[in-house]
């Protein structure tokens, strides 16, 4: 009789973790679009500290999984893009904090 | 609890960013410098043509260093919208803002329909709106320096007149405590103007297409 497949996320709360939002710099990039309502590029590099190339390359992951929305509009003759968190990525973001906060309060000190 | 507490430590250092480009503290400190400048030329002009004199300044200082902003710090340091909770809290900054003007003005218009008073009343009304107001400003917008500016200003008239019985410094010690108060707020935005202008340099034009 085969042994049922046990769930990984039951295992152990990491064992699931969205490698999306794990990476630092995305991690990163999330937490500052989870705590506005939507910024510029100028401001992520300001904040993060990235690179422009590292910052489009993980912004264009993150829109592709869908965690974000680029908004491209003018600011008087100029073309500016705006990129939000989407509902998407505001739920993944906190399922994430929920998961890695629950292995590190059940860490002794 | 934790996770939270860096989170709003992120919103705060994202809402830090748009403002502690130190062009605010060069406004405060223009304005604090034309206070030094007008006791010079009331005894020219008069108190009504000498303070005249601040409305063309201030505005002057607004434009320009809005002009600034807009030209020189936006561009590098970027543009963020605020979510509800930030912008809440900055509405009701204004408002309690406004209320503590409007008693400043009372407080102003009753010290001037009053000469009688004794001085340390007039220099008591007015450190009890400007510490009120610069507490109010450093406890919503989370700037510490703010306390600073405030208790360097409310301390002046006290500071003046004290300088003034000691050493007769003209116009009761004014221009001198404002002015260091004055120099203080414009060293402040200096300093945090050009660390802005080195740590943030402007994007060239291929990455500003990006953006």
């Amino acid at each position: 009789m085969p042994e049922p497949k046990a769930d990984p996320a039951e295992l152990h709360p990491l064992a699931n973790i969205d490698q999306i939002v794990h990476a630092p710099a995305r991690l990163m990039v999330l937490t500052y679009l989870y705590v506005v309502d939507r910024a510029d590029y100028v401001f992520l590099v300001h904040l993060t500290g990235l690179t422009w190339g590292n910052l489009s390359t993980h912004l264009r992951k993150l829109e592709t999984a869908g965690y974000v929305r680029i908004e491209k509009e003018f600011r008087g003759k100029k073309p500016h893009s705006m990129v939000r968190l989407t509902r998407e990525g505001r739920q993944a973001f906190r399922e994430y904090k929920r998961r890695v906060q629950r292995v590190l309060n059940d860490l002794p000190d | 609890m934790q996770d939270n507490v860096v989170l709003k430590d992120a919103e705060q250092r994202a809402f830090r960013a748009t403002l502690d480009h130190g062009l605010w503290d060069l406004l405060l400190g223009c304005c604090t410098l034309v206070f030094v400048i007008v006791p010079f030329l009331s005894s020219r002009w008069g108190d009504f043509w000498s303070s005249f004199l601040l409305v063309p300044v201030f505005g002057i200082a607004y434009f320009a260093l809005g002009w600034l902003k807009r030209a020189i710090v936006t561009p590098r340091v970027g543009v963020v919208e605020f979510r509800p909770p930030r912008l809440a809290r900055l509405r009701r900054f204004n408002v309690i803002l406004v209320v503590a003007m409007t008693l400043a003005l009372t407080l102003g218009l009753l010290s001037a329909s009053n000469i009688s008073w004794p001085g340390w009343v007039h220099a008591a009304s007015f450190a009890l709106v400007v510490l009120m107001a610069f507490g109010i400003a450093a406890y919503f917008l989370g700037f510490a320096r703010l306390y600073l500016y405030g208790a360097l200003l409310a301390a002046s008239p006290f500071v003046g007149e004290w300088l003034y019985r000691r050493t007769e410094v003209p116009h009761h010690g004014l221009p001198v405590t404002l002015g260091i108060t004055a120099t203080v707020m414009i060293a402040v935005g200096l300093t945090k103007f050009f660390s802005v202008l080195r740590s943030s340099p402007m994007p060239s034009s291929i990455e500003g297409q990006n953006a």
